[in-house]
């Protein structure tokens, strides 16, 4: 019954997405790469944001933009959202709504080819020259007192200093390093462990798509519940990420 | 002193104005420079910002798109380090995202650009924000500033050196030979016109090389010499002027001295000179002399130019006004004009004649602007035309008594001789003889009027010589004493020696009978005395111009009668021909008139007193000669006869009778002939058949004169008597001049005939012993 109600409530609130039909798609940026997200928008994060907007009638178009540009895009409403961010990014962009159901997990790894840390800290990382992406605000707070900091505009930048010795380390996520160490051939890259911080990663709507953050967020439970996030998985980062166990969640 | 003569030299003010204009040209090329300059600094700003937008911009906003603020940070400093940037902004969405420089600058220090930044993202342009460039005037202030000052620095010092080096340049090239051109011109004189201009460089010989001061020196030595040329032309000139400048003084002089004449010749000419205007209304000028012909004042004329025309008698008006008005008109502008004769009447009512001329007096353009002209006072000449007219008429009238005198008296020379003849055939007792007696007296006063005619006429010669006076008036007095009634006294005062004067005694003769038988006529009915009176008198000069002639010695013969006198109008016209007051027949009016026309003849005067029954006085002055007297033809001697042979030869019948009558009655053997060709013939046929030769000279074929000559031709020594009554070709000078002794007019008397032929007889037998 509580369900059949909150159906009915749902299809009450479906007037809007369905008048939407005839509105352009929305436009949701992310930072990510492949293969989390392709300029096919068939990336992991692609394929679980387009169903769940399929789900709720929404039609979305996926992009890849610098991670700042990407928030920047979304708070001042060039676009309409952005997605895998850490929580509590409405602070400081005022115009951004979280959808209230995380995405997945970020394991924020620093990466090193010549590096041998025993216990890996952001401290531990201040006597040399690191290399974040532009924009990750986690990163850019936790390592402002390293010797040296290089930011850089996306993660092909970032594995590239790596693999060219221009730096150090490199701090980024660990499925996407490994995903960009195995693209470039670093065959030599290792992370350092622990994570230096771990962290769950979500979507943010614009403001103006406020009413669709709850929707999306029930939505996106149903589908790592119904075993939809985890089939996306398996199709999309079992050839990039063999380690990995196909929709594992850490 | 020398800084004036430096700051007035030419180099120096050429110096002086070339600063002054280059430094204006220096400001004014200056700030055209630094305007161009800006203009250039300023597009180069323009074309920097516009390289920036081109080339930046794109950049900048993908650097802001894709939140590369290292990258813009880079960029924008790079922008910062070009020349014209002085500082850089981007600003993005209200934040200033960079800034590169020191700050940013004021509007008025700074050209500001703002560029909006903009991203081209899904069919869109997304607005970033916004790139601000300040472009650095005040750096292009300071820079232009300090090319300003470089530029006018830089030029003044070049200005100044090329002055300095133009001025020394000028004065060595030019200013030094300035200079003693000056100091050679300021001594240059007429005395120095023979030293020529020359300067311390060397002038070249051919004109093509010369420089500009070679040129003018040049030139002015050919000036000097043209100069000198003129000065001496001048010179010349000068010595002509002064002396055409003494010959106009003299010309003044002599101007001045003609005025006066011209001013006293005015003044004392009896003609009157006058200047009119015009329209003949007014009296320019007019000379004294109108004073003593119109007989008013020339003040009265000036004030009243009418006042001549109103004296002109009514009668002549007429036609002087039709002439006036002619030349008023401008109809009758001739060179001369002449007035028709007029009378004016003086106030003392005489009337004088006038003849006047006028001449237009025209300005420089021929108008005339009024007339000048004389008056004559041709009284005296009106009054000698008369006399004139007169004496034309007694001319003629004694041309015409002349030729009939001639006849008459060969007619008279037959009736006296056949008279005289018929007397000495009757006896004194026979009552007939009285009235041949009477015919003889009536012959006689025929033959005394015909000569009184022909003295009037002058048709008789008179032959003037030097004569005692005295001889000839106690002769005619000795004739007049048996005409003149013994009721009238004759009292004589004739001095023996009174002197001689030049007269032909016939005349003289004839004055003395003349005067006295008209004395004796004026006492003819109560009687009276005759006084004549001969003297030799001294005429003072006083005296001498009251009878109008000169001073001197002077016999004056005076005849005085007791008569009736007469009165002033008669005085006046005695001496007019045929004037008479006696009765007809008694009187032929020409006595007095052959008196007055002898004594002129002889340059004497005559001077009339009388009144009327106070008798009258007849003064004739003859001028007396210092000449002896030429002997006086002898008193006839009685008629006395010969034996001699004489041809006698007169065309006139009449007369060759009587004549040879007397002869023959006279015991001479005669011979006479009509024809004188005949005549000579027949003497020289036998010249020595001849004693004497009588012949007349008026004849047909051969005159007298001319048959004398050509028997004396054949007889030289041969005695020859020429007879004339009335002839202008021969004179008793060229009778003797021919060789004829003797000279006779007719007519003759028997007596008087046989008188002269004995006398010639008798000084041919005389010459011969």
């Amino acid at each position: 019954m509580a369900r059949l109600l909150w159906c009915m409530l749902w299809l009450m609130l479906q007037p809007l997405p369905l008048c939407a039909q005839s509105a352009p798609p929305l436009v949701l940026n992310t930072y990510a790469g492949p293969p989390f997200s392709t300029a096919d928008q068939q990336g992991y994060y692609d394929q679980i944001l387009r169903e769940a907007f399929r789900r709720l009638g929404v039609p979305v178009v996926i992009g890849q933009l610098p991670a700042e540009r990407s928030l920047l895009n979304a708070n001042s409403g060039i676009d309409d959202g952005d997605f895998v961010r850490i929580a509590g990014l409405e602070k400081r962009y005022p115009n951004l709504v979280m959808v209230p159901e995380k995405i997945d997990d970020f394991e924020f790894v620093a990466f090193t080819r010549r590096l041998n840390l025993e216990t890996a800290r952001w401290s531990a990382l201040a006597p040399y020259h690191v290399a974040i992406v532009r924009g990750w605000k986690i990163l850019e707070e936790n390592l402002a007192g390293v010797w040296q900091l290089s930011a850089v505009d996306n993660q092909e930048q970032l594995f590239t200093l790596l693999q060219r010795d221009r730096v150090d380390a490199v701090v980024y996520s660990r499925r996407e390093g490994h995903a960009l160490l195995w693209r470039l051939g670093i065959t030599d890259g290792v992370t350092l462990e622990p994570p230096l911080a771990v962290r769950p990663m979500y979507l943010y709507l614009n403001k103006k798509h406020q009413a669709l953050a709850v929707p999306l967020a029930a939505i996106l439970k149903r589908m790592k519940a119904d075993g939809t996030v985890a089939a996306i998985g398996r199709r999309t980062l079992t050839l990039f990420l063999p380690a990995e166990a196909p929709g594992a969640h850490r | 002193m020398r800084i004036v003569k430096l700051r007035s030299s030419i180099a120096a003010q050429l110096v002086l104005a070339m600063l002054g204009v280059t430094l204006l040209l220096i400001l004014l090329t200056t700030a055209i420079q630094l305007h161009l300059n800006y203009s250039h600094e300023m597009n180069l700003m323009q074309r920097r910002i516009q390289d920036i937008e081109q080339s930046y911009l794109p950049a900048i906003a993908n650097s802001v798109w894709l939140t590369d603020y290292e990258t813009l940070e880079a960029q924008v400093m790079g922008i910062q380090r070009l020349p014209e940037i002085c500082y850089v902004e981007v600003e993005v969405e209200g934040r200033k995202m960079a800034a590169v420089g020191d700050r940013p600058p004021e509007a008025d220090e700074a050209l500001i650009r703002t560029f909006p930044l903009s991203y081209r993202y899904r069919e869109k342009n997304i607005a970033l924000g916004t790139l601000t460039l300040y472009g650095d005037l005040q750096a292009i202030h300071r820079r232009l500033l300090g090319d300003v000052w470089w530029v006018l620095a830089s030029r003044l010092f070049v200005i100044v050196v090329i002055s300095a080096v133009l001025f020394f340049l000028y004065y060595g090239l030019v200013g030094r030979h300035l200079r003693a051109m000056a100091a050679y011109l300021r001594s240059f004189d007429q005395g120095r016109m023979e030293t020529p201009l020359t300067l311390a460089a060397r002038m070249p010989a051919r004109k093509e090389e010369m420089n500009e001061l070679d040129q003018v020196v040049h030139s002015f030595n050919e000036m000097r010499q043209n100069l000198k040329r003129t000065f001496d032309s001048l010179h010349q000139v000068n010595v002509e002027l002064m002396r055409e400048n003494r010959e106009r003084v003299k010309a003044e002089a002599a101007l001045r001295e003609s005025e006066q004449r011209y001013s006293l010749l005015m003044d004392t000419i009896p003609e009157v000179f006058w200047m009119v205007s015009a329209d003949f209304r007014k009296v320019l000028y007019i000379s004294p002399a109108y004073e003593a012909v119109w007989g008013r004042s020339c003040e009265s004329l000036l004030a009243e130019p009418r006042s001549w025309f109103e004296a002109v008698v009514t009668e002549d008006q007429g036609p002087l006004v039709a002439v006036i008005d002619t030349l008023v008109k401008g109809e009758a502008l001739a060179e001369q004009v002449e007035f028709p004769e007029y009378r004016v009447e003086r106030p003392d009512g005489s009337r004088r004649w006038i003849k006047a001329k006028a001449v237009p007096l025209r300005d420089e353009t021929g108008a005339v602007w009024g007339f000048a002209g004389i008056c004559e006072d041709i009284s005296s000449r009106k009054e000698t035309e008369g006399k004139l007219r007169q004496a034309q008429k007694m001319e003629a009238i004694g041309t015409l008594a002349g030729g009939i005198a001639h006849d008459f008296n060969n007619i008279l020379a037959a009736i006296l001789g056949y008279a005289d003849l018929l007397r000495c055939d009757i006896e004194p007792a026979d009552p007939r003889r009285g009235n041949v007696e009477q015919i003889i007296q009536a012959g006689n006063r025929a033959k005394a009027l015909v000569q009184q005619i022909l003295a009037f006429s002058r048709k008789s010669e008179a032959q003037r010589r030097p004569v005692m006076l005295a001889p000839i008036v106690k002769e005619a007095l000795k004739l007049l004493r048996a005409s003149i009634p013994t009721t009238i006294e004759i009292t004589p005062h004739i001095g023996d020696s009174e002197g001689t004067v030049l007269a032909d005694p016939i005349q003289i003769h004839q004055v003395v009978i003349n005067l006295c038988t008209n004395a004796s006529h004026a006492m003819e009915e109560r009687g009276g005395t005759l006084a004549v009176v001969l003297e030799a008198v001294e005429l003072a000069t006083a005296e001498a111009a009251a009878l109008r002639g000169s001073p001197g010695r002077y016999l004056r013969l005076a005849v005085s009668d007791t008569g009736c006198g007469m009165d002033e109008a008669t005085r006046q016209r005695i001496f007019d021909p045929y004037f008479t007051t006696k009765e007809f027949g008694k009187g032929s009016g020409m006595g007095l008139a052959v008196v007055h026309g002898i004594v002129q003849s002889c340059g004497g005067m005559i001077r009339v007193e009388s009144g009327v029954g106070k008798g009258t006085t007849f003064e004739v002055f003859f001028p007396a000669v210092e000449l002896p007297a030429e002997r006086e033809i002898g008193t006839m001697a009685a008629s006395a006869g010969g034996r001699e042979r004489i041809l006698l030869v007169d065309d006139e019948p009449a007369i060759i009778d009587t004549a040879r009558q007397w002869l023959v009655r006279l015991g001479y053997s005669v011979i006479a002939v009509t024809n004188s060709v005949e005549a000579l013939t027949l003497f020289r046929a036998n010249p020595q058949a001849f004693d004497l030769l009588v012949t007349d000279q008026t004849m047909p074929h051969l005159s007298g004169s001319e048959l004398a000559k050509q028997a004396l031709a054949l007889r030289p020594e041969l005695p020859v008597l020429l007879c004339t009554g009335y002839s202008s070709v021969i004179t008793e000078e060229k009778a003797k001049a021919i060789g004829i002794r003797g000279y006779a007019q007719k007519p003759l008397h028997g007596s008087e005939l046989g008188q002269l032929i004995r006398q010639l007889l008798d000084e041919q037998a005389r010459a011969r012993r």
